[in-house]
Formats: C-alpha cells, sequence, structure tokens
C-alpha cells in the first residue's frame, strides 16, 4: 500500500528524496567532469573543466601498456558466455527440478541448494589447482567455465516455473510430445521473466568479477576490465584525468543495461529475493 | 530397501538427463574443489615446496593449521577487522529502510498539481541559491552545479515520481566494483581529493574556535557526551524491561540486546580518556545486568517466546551500539580538540592513508551504496504487503506518524529485516576483498585486512594454500553458523 | 525466447572465433621471448633496442634475412602475482623484479651456470657483492638490469639559501647531527608550523639507514650463516632510539604528522621529490635513477646535488640493490632467453642506461672512466653524483640482509618495530627483541615446514657452531683484535661478514 501526502509534506519528501539522490550521482558527476579534465586541473577546488578535454577518452585506447579495446572486448565476451551457459544449463536443470516428477527429486535438490551458502573463497584455492591441471591458467576459457554453473539461476528460475500452471504440461503430453519438446517450445518460452533477470544478474556479476581474473590471467592481452583497471590505476595511476575516462566508459554498460532492464530488475529482485 | 519399478527408473533418468549439463559443471568445479580443500587445510600444502618444478612429499599435519590460525596474531587482527566493518550494517538497514518509507509515498497526482509542483520547485531552488549567495558560499560554478543538479532531480522526481529516485539510488550499488572503487579511491584522495577539498575550508574555520576552547570546557563537553550515552543506555534498558514486563519482547532476545548494548558501555574503560569515562561505564553495566537478573526473578504477568523480536532486537541494538560507540569516539574527541587544534589547526582526515581513519572510510563507502540496495527494493515490497487496515486503525487510535511506524510498520516488516540481516551478515563476513584489494592493499598497517583478503594474500602471495584453506574453512564454519541462525529463527518470520 | 538463445550462441561462437583467430600471437611473424616487467614506457624502447642489437651481433641466428631471429614480447606484470604464476607454469620467459633467492629456493628459476661465463654475463661482469641477489646455495640465477646505492643527495641551493655546504662525503652520525641542527637553527622557523626539513622522517630512512649504521659497527640483522637473527644487540637499540631522539628531541627530522601535512602530492617519485625539488628538504635517499625524475625539469628549475655516504661509524658500506631479471624454469624458449641476458651485459644497454640515467648500469665496466657516465654534458647540476655512486658500488656497497629461512611478505618485522618506536608505543629494546623473537621463530617454523629446508639449515647451524670456535679463539685489545684463528671463507654465507672479516684480516681462503 502507499501513504498519501498532502502538498507541503509531499514537496518536502520530494527535496530530501532529491538531497539523498544527489549525494548518490555526485561521485559520477566528479567522474565524467575529472574525465575531461587537463591533469593539471584535476587538484583544483572547482569540478569544471576550463577546457573540455574530449581526446582523452581517445588516449586511454591509444595509451602504451594499456590495451583498453581488448579489456572491454573480453569482458564481454566472458561475462556474455558465463550468461548463456548459466541460463541454458539452470534452465534445464529447474525445468527438471520443477517439471518432471522423478523419484529423489526434493532430496537431490535440497543438497543441490544447501551448496548455495558455501563461501565461493572455500573453492577458489582448489579450483586454481584445477585449472592448473586441465591447463586452463591464462586462458579465457579458464574464466568462463568455472564460472558458468551456478545453483542460484537454477534455484530462481525453478521458482517461477512451480508457478506454470500444470494443466500445460498435461496438454502438451496429450499432443504427444517429448520432454525436451515440452521444455523447449512450452516451458521455455513461458520463464521469459525469469530468465532475464537471471541474465542481467549474471551479466553484470561477470562483469565485475575480479578475484577469478586476478588469479588466472597474466597476459594483458587477456584481461578483463576489472582487473585491466587495477593494473592502469597501479602503473599509470597518476593520470586521474585518463583513469576517471576509463572508470567512466567500463560504467557505461552497466548503465545502459540498468537503464533499459530496470522494471525486468525490480521484479527478478523481487523473486529471487536477493542478488547472487 | 529402495524399490524402483522400470517406470522410476526411466523417469529418473529423464530428470537426470535434463540436470547433468548443470550437476556435471557443479561437480567440477564446486563439490570436487570442495572436499580437495578440505582435505588441503589438513595439510602443509605450500607452494613453495609442492609446484610443478619441486615435488616434495606432501604432509599431513593434522589440526596444525587450526591450532595455528588461532594463535596467529594476524588471524585476530584481521578477524576484528572483518567484525569491525561489520558494524556499518545495521546503518545500511536502517538506510535502506529509510529510502524505502520515503519512497512509499503516493507520488501521483494530477496534471495541474505537477505544474504546481514545478513551479514550486523552481521557487524554492531559486531562492536557494540566493540563500547561498547571501551566505558566502558563492556564485560559483560549484555552488550552481550542485544546485542545478539538486533541481534537475527535483524536477524529474515531481514529473516522474518513484521510478526516478529509486533508479537514482539503486545507480551506486549497481555499478559497484572495482571501477567505482577507484573513483573513490581517487576521491578520498587525501591531498586534492574533492572531498579534502570542500573539508579542509570548513575545517580551517572551526579549527581557530577550537582552538579558543578552554581545557575545562573541553572536560564539560568530553563529559556531556559521556553523560549522553550513560542516559541512552539507562533509556534503552528502561524501554527493554518494560517491553519484557509486557511480553513483547522474548529472554533470549533480551540478553542478546543487553550483550549487545552492553559492549561499548564496558569498552569505556579500555578507550574512555575522560578519567571517570571507566568507571562510569562498567557501574552502568553492572546496573544493568543486576536489573536484568531482578527482573527475570521477578517474572512477568505476559509471557512470549523465547526468540520474539529477534531481528527487530538485532539491528536495533546494533544501531544502539554504533550510537553509543560514537558517542564515546566523539567524548575522546572533544576533550583532544583543543589540542589538535592549536599549532598547525585542524587537518582533514587522510582517509584510506590513515590508520585509523581507512575502516571508517570503507564503511562510508559501503553506506553509499547500501542506501539504494536490493535492501531498498525488498523493503519496498515488504512495504505494499503491509496491510491498508492496520493503518486505518492506528490513524482511528490518533497515532501520530513516528508511532504509526513503531507500532505497525516495523513490526511488519520485521521478516524482511531478518531476511535482509542474515544476508548482510553472511556478505560481511565473506567481503572487504575487493575494496582491501583496489583501494588500500589491506593497508595501512593492515587496518583494512579482511579475512577474505588475508585468504588472498595467504594463498596467492604466500603461497601457503593448506593454511590459506584452514582460513577459508574456520570462515565457511562462521557462515554455516550464521545459517544455522538462520534456519532455526528464519522460517518463522518468512512464513509469516 | 528460443530464437534469441540460439542467435546468441551463434554470436558468441562467431564472436569467440573472431577473438581467437585475432589473438596476438597469431600476427606475429618470428618467435617472441616474453618479458615480464613493469608497465614503464622505457621499457618498450629497451625491447626495440634488444631487436637491433640482437641484428647487429647475432646475424647467425636469423633464418631470414627481412625478419629477426626472435623479438621480446613485454607483458606488464602486476607483482603480486608473479610467484602464482610461475609456480602454476604461466609465466614469462624472462621475470623482472625478482627476488632471486626466493625464486630459486622454489626451483622457479633455470641455473644461468656456463652460459654466463660464456656469454659474458656471469657475476664478474657486475659489481661486486652481488651473488645474493644474483644467486642461491652458489649458482648464477639472474643478471642485473639496473642498480641503485642509494646514498643522500643534496640540493646545494637549498644548503646555501641557509648558509651551509655540503657537508664532508663520509661522516658520522654525530657531523651529521650536528650539521643539521645548523640547518634547522639557520631556517629560523620558530616554533611556528614547519615547512621546512634537513630530510625526509625516521620512518622513511628506515631499514636501509639502521642496516648501514650497525654494519658499520660490526652486527648485522643475521648472524655469519643467516641462520639466526641477532639484532638483539646494544648497537640495534642505540640507532632506533637515535632516529627518535632525532624526531622529537633534536627535531631535526620531520614527523610523521608534519610530513602528512606537508605532503600535496605524489606521483613518480612521490612527495618527498617535490620537496626536494622546492627546496623544502635539504637531502633526500635516492640514487642516480632520480635523476629521471630531475631531468624533467626546465634548465631554470635545475639545481646543483651532491652525494655523500650515509653517516656511520667505522666500517664504511653502503646498501646496494638490483632490479634482477632470471630465465623462467619453465621457459622452453631459455636458448633464446639467455640472449637477452647478454644483452643486458652488452654496452648498447648498458650505454642506453647511461644515457637515461635510470640506475646504475648493470655492468660497471661500460661505466668507469667513461665521460657520458661520470659527467653528462649536458646536466652539469648532476655534480659529482654519477662518479660518487659507482665509486659507493664498487668499494662499499652490500646487499641488505636476507636470510632463505625466512620470508615475510608485507612490511618487515624491522619496519614494524621503528614505527612502534616512533609511535612512542614501545621502547627501542622492546620493539627490537619482539621483532628479532617474530623473525627467529619464523626461521624455526619454516624450518620445521620444510624438509629440504631443514636440511641446508642444518649444515649451515653446524657451520655456525665451527664459526663460533672459531671466534672464541679471537682475542681483543681496546675493541680490537690483536690475535686468533682465521675463519674459512667458505663457511660464511652473509655478504656483510665476508667483507667485514676481511676487512679485520680475520678471513682465510675456502677449506
Amino acid at each position: 500500500m502507499k501513504l498519501s501526502l498532502d502538498g507541503w509534506k509531499l514537496l518536502l519528501v520530494h527535496l530530501v528524496l532529491a538531497l539523498v539522490a544527489t549525494a548518490m550521482v555526485l561521485p559520477f558527476t566528479w567522474m565524467v567532469l575529472a574525465s575531461l579534465k587537463k591533469l593539471q586541473e584535476i587538484g583544483l577546488e572547482s569540478w569544471i573543466p576550463t577546457v573540455f578535454q574530449w581526446e582523452n577518452y581517445r588516449d586511454v585506447f591509444t595509451m602504451k601498456g594499456v590495451q583498453f579495446g581488448r579489456w572491454y572486448w573480453n569482458s564481454i565476451l566472458v561475462a556474455a558466455w558465463v550468461t548463456f551457459l548459466q541460463v541454458f544449463t539452470s534452465s534445464l536443470a529447474a525445468f527438471s527440478f520443477s517439471r518432471l516428477k522423478w523419484k529423489g527429486r526434493d532430496l537431490v535438490f535440497l543438497l543441490y541448494l544447501a551448496t548455495m551458502m558455501l563461501p565461493s573463497l572455500v573453492m577458489m584455492i582448489p579450483n586454481y589447482q584445477n585449472m592448473i591441471s586441465l591447463g586452463l591458467v591464462n586462458t579465457l576459457q579458464g574464466l568462463i567455465l568455472p564460472s558458468a554453473f551456478s545453483a542460484f539461476g537454477t534455484f530462481l528460475i525453478r521458482q517461477f516455473m512451480m508457478n506454470i500452471p500444470s494443466s500445460l504440461d498435461e496438454a502438451a503430453e496429450i499432443d504427444g510430445a517429448s520432454k525436451w519438446q515440452l521444455y523447449w517450445t512450452v516451458i521455455l518460452p513461458l520463464a521469459r521473466p525469469a530468465i532475464v533477470t537471471l541474465t542481467i544478474f549474471t551479466f553484470i556479476g561477470n562483469y565485475n568479477s575480479m578475484f577469478w581474473p586476478l588469479v588466472m590471467i597474466k597476459s594483458p592481452e587477456l584481461y578483463t576490465l576489472p582487473i585491466g583497471m587495477l593494473a592502469f590505476d597501479s602503473s599509470q595511476g597518476q593520470q586521474t584525468n585518463l583513469l576517471m575516462a576509463a572508470v567512466t566508459m567500463s560504467v557505461i554498460p552497466m548503465i545502459l543495461i540498468f537503464l533499459f532492464m530496470q522494471k525486468q530488475l525490480v521484479k527478478g529482485i523481487m523473486l529471487g529475493g536477493v542478488k547472487g | 530397501m529402495l524399490k524402483l519399478t522400470r517406470r522410476d527408473v526411466r523417469e529418473i533418468s529423464t530428470g537426470i538427463a535434463f540436470l547433468l549439463p548443470n550437476i556435471l559443471g557443479f561437480l567440477a568445479f564446486t563439490t570436487i574443489p570442495l572436499v580437495i580443500s578440505l582435505f588441503m587445510a589438513f595439510t602443509d600444502w605450500n607452494l613453495e615446496m609442492h609446484n610443478m618444478f619441486q615435488n616434495q612429499e606432501l604432509r599431513s599435519v593434522g589440526f596444525a593449521n587450526f591450532k595455528k590460525l588461532f594463535t596467529d596474531p594476524d588471524f585476530m587482527t584481521y578477524l576484528g577487522n572483518t567484525l569491525f566493518l561489520m558494524l556499518g550494517i545495521p546503518f545500511g538497514i536502517a538506510g535502506s529502510l529509510c529510502a524505502a518509507l520515503m519512497l512509499n509515498n503516493d507520488f501521483r497526482c494530477s496534471k495541474m498539481k505537477r505544474v504546481y509542483g514545478i513551479v514550486i520547485v523552481t521557487v524554492v531552488l531559486i531562492v536557494a541559491c540566493v540563500m547561498l549567495i547571501l551566505a558566502g558560499a558563492g556564485a560559483t560554478a560549484m555552488t550552481l552545479l550542485v544546485c542545478g543538479i539538486v533541481g534537475t532531480v527535483l524536477v524529474l522526481g515531481s514529473v516522474g515520481g518513484q521510478t526516478v529516485y529509486r533508479t537514482l539510488f539503486y545507480f551506486p550499488s549497481f555499478t559497484a566494483g572495482v571501477a567505482t572503487y577507484i573513483l573513490w579511491k581517487k576521491l578520498y584522495s587525501p591531498e586534492n581529493g574533492p572531498i579534502n577539498n570542500v573539508l579542509q575550508p570548513i575545517l580551517d574555520r572551526i579549527s581557530p574556535l577550537a582552538a579558543s576552547m578552554t581545557p575545562s570546557g573541553a572536560n564539560l563537553g568530553a563529559a556531556a557526551f559521556l553523560v549522553v550515552m550513560a542516559l541512552i543506555y539507562a533509556y534503552v534498558m528502561f524501554r527493554l524491561i518494560l517491553s519484557w514486563k509486557n511480553g513483547e519482547t522474548g529472554s533470549l532476545s533480551y540478553c542478546i540486546a543487553l550483550v549487545v548494548l552492553s559492549i561499548p558501555m564496558a569498552c569505556c574503560q579500555l578507550w574512555s580518556t575522560v578519567p571517570w569515562g571507566g568507571a562510569l561505564g562498567l557501574s552502568l553495566v553492572t546496573l544493568g545486568v543486576l536489573f536484568s537478573l531482578l527482573m527475570f526473578l521477578t517474572g512477568r504477568e505476559y509471557k512470549c517466546v523465547y526468540d520474539y523480536g529477534m531481528a527487530n532486537a538485532v539491528v536495533l541494538d546494533g544501531m544502539i551500539m554504533v550510537g553509543l560507540f560514537i558517542c564515546l569516539g566523539l567524548s575522546n574527541v572533544v576533550l583532544a580538540l583543543p589540542s589538535m587544534a592549536s599549532g598547525d589547526g585542524l587537518t582533514a582526515p587522510k582517509w584510506i592513508s590513515d590508520y585509523y581513519w581507512a575502516k571508517p572510510s570503507l564503511m562510508i563507502m559501503g553506506f553509499w551504496a547500501a542506501i539504494g540496495s536490493n535492501n531498498m527494493l525488498l523493503y519496498l515490497a515488504g512495504l505494499s504487503g503491509v496491510s491498508q487496515e492496520l493503518y486505518e486503525a492506528a490513524d482511528i487510535d490518533g497515532a501520530s506518524p513516528f508511532q504509526r511506524f513503531w507500532n505497525v510498520t516495523w513490526p511488519q516488516l520485521s521478516n524482511v529485516t531478518f531476511f535482509i540481516l542474515v544476508m548482510s551478515i553472511m556478505g560481511g563476513l565473506q567481503g572487504g576483498f575487493e575494496t582491501a584489494r583496489t583501494m588500500t592493499q589491506g593497508g595501512p598497517a593492515g587496518s583494512t585486512t579482511t579475512l577474505a583478503y588475508y585468504i588472498y594474500t595467504e594463498g596467492f602471495n604466500s603461497g601457503r594454500l593448506g593454511y590459506a584453506s584452514a582460513v577459508a574453512w574456520t570462515l565457511f564454519i562462521m557462515v554455516f553458523c550464521v545459517t544455522l541462525f538462520n534456519w532455526k529463527f528464519g522460517n518463522k518470520y518468512t512464513n509469516d | 525466447m528460443n530464437k534469441a538463445l540460439i542467435a546468441s550462441l551463434v554470436l558468441l561462437i562467431i564472436a569467440s572465433a573472431a577473438t581467437y583467430v585475432l589473438r596476438p600471437e597469431t600476427q606475429e611473424k618470428y618467435p617472441r621471448v616474453e618479458w615480464m616487467s613493469d608497465s614503464n614506457p622505457q621499457r618498450f624502447e629497451q625491447t626495440e633496442l634488444f631487436d637491433k642489437w640482437l641484428r647487429e651481433k647475432h646475424p647467425e641466428l636469423a633464418k631470414n634475412k627481412d625478419l629477426p631471429a626472435f623479438g621480446i614480447k613485454l607483458s606488464a606484470s602486476n607483482n603480486q602475482s608473479t610467484i602464482i604464476q610461475a609456480v602454476s607454469g604461466v609465466a614469462g620467459d624472462l621475470i623482472d623484479h625478482l627476488n632471486v633467492p626466493v625464486f630459486a629456493a622454489m626451483g622457479l628459476l633455470k641455473p644461468l651456470g656456463e652460459d654466463a661465463k660464456k656469454q659474458g654475463f656471469d657475476l664478474n661482469e657486475t659489481y661486486p657483492n652481488m651473488e645474493a641477489l644474483l644467486g642461491y646455495e652458489g649458482e648464477q640465477y639472474g643478471y642485473p638490469c639496473n642498480v641503485v646505492v642509494s646514498s643522500f643527495i643534496f640540493n646545494e641551493n637549498t644548503l646555501k639559501r641557509y648558509g651551509m655546504s655540503a657537508p664532508r662525503e663520509t661522516w658520522t652520525t654525530e657531523d651529521f647531527e650536528k650539521f643539521a641542527r645548523k640547518f634547522m637553527e639557520n631556517t629560523n622557523q620558530g616554533s611556528s608550523r614547519r615547512t621546512i626539513f634537513y630530510t625526509i622522517a625516521a620512518e622513511s630512512l628506515g631499514e636501509t639507514f639502521i642496516t648501514i649504521n650497525v654494519r658499520s659497527y660490526g652486527i648485522d640483522m643475521y648472524n655469519e650463516t643467516l641462520t639466526k637473527c641477532i639484532a638483539n644487540d646494544k648497537r640495534f637499540y642505540d640507532v632506533y632510539e637515535l632516529l627518535y631522539k632525532w624526531t622529537y628531541v633534536d627535531k631535526i627530522l620531520p614527523t610523521a604528522a608534519e610530513v602528512a601535512s606537508n605532503d600535496t602530492e605524489s606521483g613518480f617519485g612521490g612527495a618527498a621529490f617535490s620537496h626536494f625539488i622546492n627546496g623544502n628538504y635539504a637531502t633526500i635517499i635516492a640514487g642516480r635513477w632520480a635523476m629521471v625524475r630531475f631531468r624533467e625539469l626546465s634548465e631554470s628549475e635545475r639545481f646543483p646535488m651532491t652525494m655523500t655516504l650515509f653517516p656511520q661509524g667505522p666500517f664504511k658500506n653502503a646498501v646496494i640493490g638490483t632490479r634482477a631479471t632470471g630465465v623462467y624454469a619453465g621457459s622452453r624458449k631459455y636458448d633464446m632467453a639467455k640472449y637477452f641476458m647478454e644483452f643486458l651485459a652488452s654496452k648498447e644497454y648498458n650505454d642506453y642506461i647511461i644515457k637515461y640515467a635510470d640506475g646504475l648500469p648493470p655492468n660497471p665496466k661500460y661505466a668507469i672512466g667513461n665521460p657520458d657516465y661520470l659527467s653528462p654534458k649536458e646536466y652539469p647540476n648532476e655534480g659529482n653524483l654519477h662518479e660518487k655512486e659507482l665509486e659507493y658500488a664498487m668499494n662499499y656497497a652490500l646487499p641488505v640482509p636476507q636470510t632463505p629461512y625466512f620470508r615475510k611478505t608485507g612490511t618487515s618485522w624491522f619496519s614494524f618495530a621503528l614505527s612502534k618506536v616512533m609511535a612512542g608505543r614501545a621502547t627501542a629494546r622492546e620493539a627490537v627483541d619482539e621483532a628479532v623473537e617474530r623473525v627467529n621463530s619464523g626461521i624455526a617454523e619454516s624450518v620445521a615446514a620444510n624438509d629440504n629446508l631443514a636440511k641446508l639449515y642444518n649444515r649451515d647451524v653446524e657451520l655456525q657452531h665451527k664459526i663460533d670456535a672459531v671466534k672464541a679463539t679471537w682475542k681483543y685489545r681496546r675493541g680490537k683484535i690483536i690475535s686468533g684463528e682465521k675463519i674459512p671463507v667458505n663457511w660464511i654465507k652473509n655478504p656483510f661478514y665476508k667483507k667485514y672479516y676481511a676487512h679485520l684480516g680475520m678471513l682465510k681462503g675456502a677449506e
């Protein structure tokens, strides 16, 4: 339910909200403005550049030792693969857990759920050893594979699939559809909201992930953005204006996804309870 | 003996077939590593001795890694850091709740009203600008910039309502990652960072005032803060006892509250620089415990289950505890203020480069991201579930807005609060890696090294995989305890 | 939904294929040796220089006239994870910024042995006393990229402004104190907020100052065989107390708080360099490498400089450091990589380092007597500093104390002890004793955990007993040894004691 307020009180609420919202936006404002400054102007009290240096953005791409374009590409490629694999395998598993009836199903599901609360830190070290023995250290595949299977995704989609009426299954069965057809033509299209949510979460989570690439990747041409930014910061970090231009550019994909997917996202959070 | 018919077998194999892609990956990258990790924790696995180029025998060391961990002063420090950083959680939750409460207002209004709204907003803005200029902030581009942003947000907000604010609020937590941490690192830059650029002129103005404060004034100020602290403690204890007597608080919740609240008072003994601060704290704690004992002995009329009000108790008490700590800190600061301000004058903190400020700096950043996080959305969802009738009943009773919140909204949200709390604690225990790695390298002098970062440095810098695994498993046990707590008490709330 | 899934799969496959086809390796026409270093712009120039050098010096290697035999691929490494990458088999062929003894003990480096002698990059081709920095257990594993001997550099303009002239080149701590006091008096800042200081804070003088000081009185952090930390000695306590006294009693060094409130700039060289340039610090600790920063100044901003040793006692010494490069044990391109080591010892590379003042050149023979090195024409303001640093490197330099039996990442216990003393949280004796205790228990722990290490350790402890027995025969008069047996040189592992006992005349040939 919502509370209704009268004029002046509403205005007051608006003012408070606007002030807080400004506090949220100010750091980003500084970021964008600083990225357009000359290096000498960075430390000044005024946030506004005297001349807008748009070439800062170009310079990020041409800097020696900073392969920004490649890092961008790697990040998106890895995140996209992880997202695809997660959505696909999770939806299959969720289908099995929600629409198929088989003995022991619920027990397996419980066990499966229990692993969700394991701190990922515990797995990191042996997973690294794993990757060494598979020869996947310092490859993009090594970044994709371990994150491609998640219990959270399965859980999210299963919760949604549970609410799809079971009459649909029966109708399909009467039509003589196989289980695969049932999954592919009936349930999967209907689970769209959950899948979109999972896509956003997974993509953003992976786009931002830092720990795993940090230990896995050695060659600069295979860096993803987070560790690329780290390297940038530690080697050329004094060039605050260029650094901020890079930061701005690395935030842009998230802003775009956020603006276009906002509604889905909010629904998804209500659905899943928590971000994975 | 489990008997499977043919049909069962067929069904199971279909079920498993669909699971297979996920389960195989899961086994390979979660289950097996988990087993290996547990095994590693009991060995002396060390990359210095066991690597591709040097293959010494792997030795089982029993519980030695765990034993070392509890005698290792570093581990205790880092555990302390992790817990310290978690003190920000209650504030984050409160922030989300406030944001959700404000966003829960009905912003829909007629077109005409909207136009009025925009007019009023514009007038208010102009007046604000004029006042700022008169007040001496100057008609600098900066003032205009900030006013401009506020104005834009206001106009957008009065047109778009809830969606606009929600979007802006949610933004920091959505983009949180290496990029924003690097941004904050620059914001916190002690020399010429934007934060200190704003702060230093203000401090320069305050300095002469602070320096002119007499020692007796400082003493008085410090004492005042301690007294405030004592009063808060006494009042909260009083309310607690009342609510226990009325059957609004369970015994377990009461005990948790007592312990949580008593921590800062006991800490007066250690940290208060006012001579009688320690004694005051201790005597209050003693009184609190005595009263509680007395109260338990006398019993009560209205009984309730022992864990009633748990989530609210933990969040509220957590907040009050941090508040008490802040009072204690302020009292110490006021006492030291004249000597700090004399000479060089007050200097702005060096934020993440300063041993004592580093953790609060990270907490401030965390708060910024936490207000509009998923928690806010969860609270919004929770609020839409609170029944209108309860509010109407409250209105009939003539309840003030605060009473309405306290007696209707807050109890109704306790299940959401509990869920958020548990999740935040779990996240907090495992957290701090990214900020430490990006912003502080765990420093200065290890003050921002959390357990997660410690595991990383032990495992991947020093190569002591066995020991690092032991730390990871200890952390896991802590998280597991929180989960158990969740299972034990969570169902009651989430199934409401 | 289904179409979207299939479409994204197709897109992903195409994108991945494109990424695979366009990966950098496929664009290379000739093999590359990977050099893990930092992303300093100079490294790129150095790889180009290598290409040129290889074509000129080893034309026989090239199979095709148009293409070089092989090149260098620079891979900027994040220093923190070098070890983990090396142990997992994916480090670059050449590793830079190396702690050779640590890497070698873990088996991560190729021994250079015979090739070093044949191709002219063995230990004789660099500065004396570098074994400890470049080798392990008598085998050479690395070669320096550049070398530094940190010393005090004075800004003569600042000195002149306050009516002083440069101090003598070798001086005692008393001279240093007197000089600093006079300087601080002349700056005449009264009791107001001070902005001009003699030099950097005690915490930054740190371990280098302490090490040089105690060594000059004949003691090191570790014993002769590096098996034990022996810093619980009056000479150590004294130097910690001295630093405290200089900061809080004599007030000739800035306090940490003063440094903090004056720092306005970070970046290459940090705030201290800016203060030095602006005349706020009369002297800083640096080496020739700092000229990279000072040469950025315009001609009118430049100032004359002069260099002195650290103030110290009777046994003159200095600390030498190096950025060492070694060949990764997992490298399949050792045959190519060793040419890079030869390059580092070559005239071309050394001339490059000499020209850009990026430290001392790795091979001193190109600096000795070379006027381009000793007095660069364009920079007359740099005074005696090139000459002096070379002289210190050849005559006084010793590596920092380090034991193979204990490795601590992060702050060393002795720096930690210093910060404790400076903050008044412990007396010098308490703080140092605690550090010694920590280091020794660290040694015990790592020896107990590692059988290979334990073998070496027991061998060295045995030697230590023998050394102690010999030392027991020494007779002293007025602090000087007058008679006693000599110690065989091969018993001693600590480079400091090797040099010190030779200086005392108590060393004899290998036994």
